[in-house]
């Protein structure tokens, strides 16, 4: 294997921010990143996940702090100085060059000697498998040939980071979850360090070592998949994490881990997240998966209502189910109840996160979670 | 007639189970009297004002006629005349040189200046309008301004030199001279359309480009200019046409001159194929001469505008929408 990613020690950003008319579209982004860690940076549409991308592609100057690697600041460097790769959500291929030519085109700009050029232009297409393909236009491939082309002109030149701004968002469901693989594959292969931007947290959940959860510029939570998915810092992150449930409640009580909380006309026993006091708004969020349909009402956060919608999604339905009291559910089930049934929904208290209403405090540490809680 | 029958689709369509072909004869005639109705202003403008004038300067180039009498059959002497006749020939030459000189430098001008009224300097728009002033401005009045600036006594240029230079007589400045006042003219217009292909080259493309290292020099050999392909040819073809139907500026700088008398005749240094054109018609009054200076120059634009068209048509092979 001739491609090999270029190594350091450590990729720090400092307070990195950038606002646009006064308006801060990332907030203070802090982050130190090792050699061959993929990083997913994760949020909805205008969170600031691809304004961080294009400050460290230095294509937006900072606004403020600092990006270095091992020590050494790269924000002052123009793009073409920074020894990065990047792969743009609309493949950003040059139409007039062949694949082989875009391939060939960062090497050539760094004044690789010819026959180098050739020799790893070829390698990175058989990486991508689209050796067969060098002499035809980008215009002449599909949308994943294509994206696999800016993939390859990512990596040929053995940068020190790769950026990848949604790659896999114009693709079709089944070829995303090829490229998926794909980028995993060469990204394990070829040692490459990666930042990946995505608004789908499937994605990167299965893509990521570690993922930043942003929310208008600030960031909600840093951690591993595993970290984020069976332990969201808030609500929103829960939100971002499949917790479809997001009940706005009351507090009742507040034990020492656990907090009865009453809305919508249900009283719900479930886990303390972050700091809550009787009296206080909270909101409740809980995963579809974790909400069991049955027909009679036991234990202690049972809610009774109707199945207005069911949806078959191969191995399980997706039920909507509304609370006597009018509250919407989304609920997983194996079987599907007919639309106008009486059902009993409940759900057990540790799969109950109750979280505080405020987002304030972004960056904060991790919430910790009691031994088993929000595991599903 | 299916062109016209697609133009009145909606009328057709409102009918969705009936096939075009079934399309009852009367409602065909009225669609077709509907549609060219419709393109007739357009059609009255193109048969007036090109075709016409166009097979009238035929005809008058199978005649004679210097505009008083009665325009009589020369069959194809005038076309033997002129394909002999030395000035004509001369003019042809002078304006290879022409085109050859003020093509290359607008052309270079208008990518230079739309380079850096891309780059988002603060007053860029203004400096748009500047640029376009003199192309919008009347051509005749910019030659007689210029000749005030080129003359070689009390001449603004020659004032700021300090040194008579005699840049519309001379016979080695003369043509460059006029060139240079052309591509002054024109250079806006060259670069408004630059600008707009720039603008229309998408961001990621410039963006992918920097980050794979090039520089600002190789951003615009090896991607900006690639991808002004199309806008190049447009901006070729017309200026072709433009220098090669060039007579305003040189009528009020040089009227074809200075001259050189030779064996075969006087012979001007700046005598485009336009001036000598009117130099036919309304000075020695041969009209069916002028008709064949008229239909040489129509045809040497249509042959030089399909070989450009077909040069770019085979290195424009992308789509950027």
């Amino acid at each position: 294997m001739g491609i090999t990613a270029t190594k350091f020690g450590a990729l720090e950003l400092v307070n990195v921010g950038r606002s646009f008319g006064g308006q801060a579209a990332l907030a203070d982004l802090s982050l130190t990143i090792e050699a061959g860690e993929f990083i997913a940076l994760l949020g909805p549409s205008g969170c600031g996940k691809s304004t961080a991308l294009n400050c460290l592609a230095g294509l937006l100057p900072l606004t403020h702090g600092q990006v270095l690697i091992d020590g050494k600041r790269v924000d002052v460097l123009p793009a073409e100085k920074r020894d990065f790769g990047m792969v743009f959500q609309n493949y950003a291929l040059f139409p007039h060059l062949s694949v082989h030519k875009n391939v060939a085109f960062g090497l050539q700009m760094r004044g690789v000697p010819r026959d180098e050029v050739n020799k790893r232009v070829t390698e990175a297409l058989m990486l991508v498998k689209l050796d067969a393909h060098a002499k035809k236009l980008p215009g002449q491939l599909s949308g994943g040939q294509q994206q696999r082309v800016a993939i390859a002109r990512a990596i040929v030149l053995e940068p020190r980071l790769v950026l990848m701004d949604e790659p896999l968002s114009n693709l079709d469901a089944k070829l995303r979850i090829e490229m998926r693989s794909e980028i995993r594959r060469l990204h394990q292969t070829l040692g490459l360090t990666t930042i990946y931007v995505t608004h789908d947290q499937e994605e990167a959940l299965s893509l990521a070592d570690r993922l930043v959860v942003l929310r208008d510029g600030h960031v909600q939570q840093i951690g591993t998949p595993q970290e984020l998915h069976d332990s969201p810092a808030n609500w929103h992150v829960a939100d971002f994490m499949g917790y479809r449930n997001l009940l706005d409640v009351a507090v009742d009580v507040v034990n020492d881990t656990t907090a009865t909380v009453s809305g919508g006309g249900m009283s719900l026993v479930g886990t303390r997240v972050g700091s809550v006091a009787p009296g206080e708004s909270a909101r409740v969020a809980i995963r579809p998966h974790d909400l069991i349909v049955g027909t009679s009402a036991t234990g202690p956060n049972a809610i009774s209502g109707t199945v207005i919608a069911s949806e078959y999604q191969g191995r399980e339905f997706a039920l909507e189910v509304e609370t006597d009291h009018g509250q919407r559910l989304h609920v997983t089930a194996e079987t599907a109840p007919a639309a106008g049934s009486a059902v009993t929904v409940t759900v057990a208290p540790e799969r109950v996160l109750v979280y505080p209403e405020s987002l304030t405090g972004h960056g904060a540490a991790l919430a910790p979670l009691p031994v088993g809680a929000g595991a599903s | 007639m299916p062109g016209v029958s697609d133009t009145v689709k909606p009328a057709v369509s409102r009918q969705p189970r009936m096939r075009p072909s079934r399309v009852p004869g009367r409602r065909r005639r009225r669609d077709t009297t509907t549609a060219y109705t419709l393109l007739a202003p357009s059609l009255f403008g193109f048969a007036a004002f090109l075709l016409f004038p166009i097979l009238v300067v035929v005809w008058l180039s199978f005649h004679h006629w210097d505009l008083l009498s009665t325009p009589t059959w020369a069959g194809a002497d005038n076309y033997g005349t002129v394909l002999g006749d030395a000035a004509f020939l001369n003019s042809l030459a002078v304006t290879a040189v022409f085109v050859c000189l003020v093509i290359p430098v607008q052309t270079a001008f208008g990518l230079v200046a739309a380079s850096f009224l891309t780059r988002g300097l603060p007053c860029s728009a203004v400096f748009r309008v500047i640029y376009v002033l003199p192309w919008i401005s009347a051509p005749l009045a910019l030659g007689i301004v210029w000749k005030w600036i080129l003359a070689p006594t009390n001449g603004l240029l020659n004032t700021l030199i300090g040194e008579r230079v005699e840049w519309l007589t001379s016979p080695a400045l003369a043509l460059p001279s006029v060139a240079a006042v052309v591509v002054w003219t024109n250079v806006g217009y060259v670069t408004l359309f630059f600008v707009a292909g720039m603008l229309g080259i998408p961001q990621h493309i410039i963006d992918a480009a920097r980050i794979d290292g090039a520089g600002p020099i190789a951003l615009f050999w090896r991607i900006k200019l690639p991808l002004l392909r199309p806008t190049m040819f447009f901006v070729l073809v017309t200026s072709v046409i433009s220098v090669f139907q060039l007579f305003d500026q040189i009528y009020a700088l040089t009227k074809g001159g200075p001259h050189a008398v030779t064996d075969s005749g006087t012979l001007g240094y700046t005598d485009v194929v336009a001036m000598r054109l009117y130099t036919e018609a309304f000075s020695t009054f041969n009209v069916g001469k002028a008709g064949v200076i008229a239909v040489i120059l129509l045809g040497l634009l249509v042959l030089i505008t399909l070989a450009q068209q077909l040069y770019f048509r085979k290195r424009t092979t992308y789509d950027l929408s």
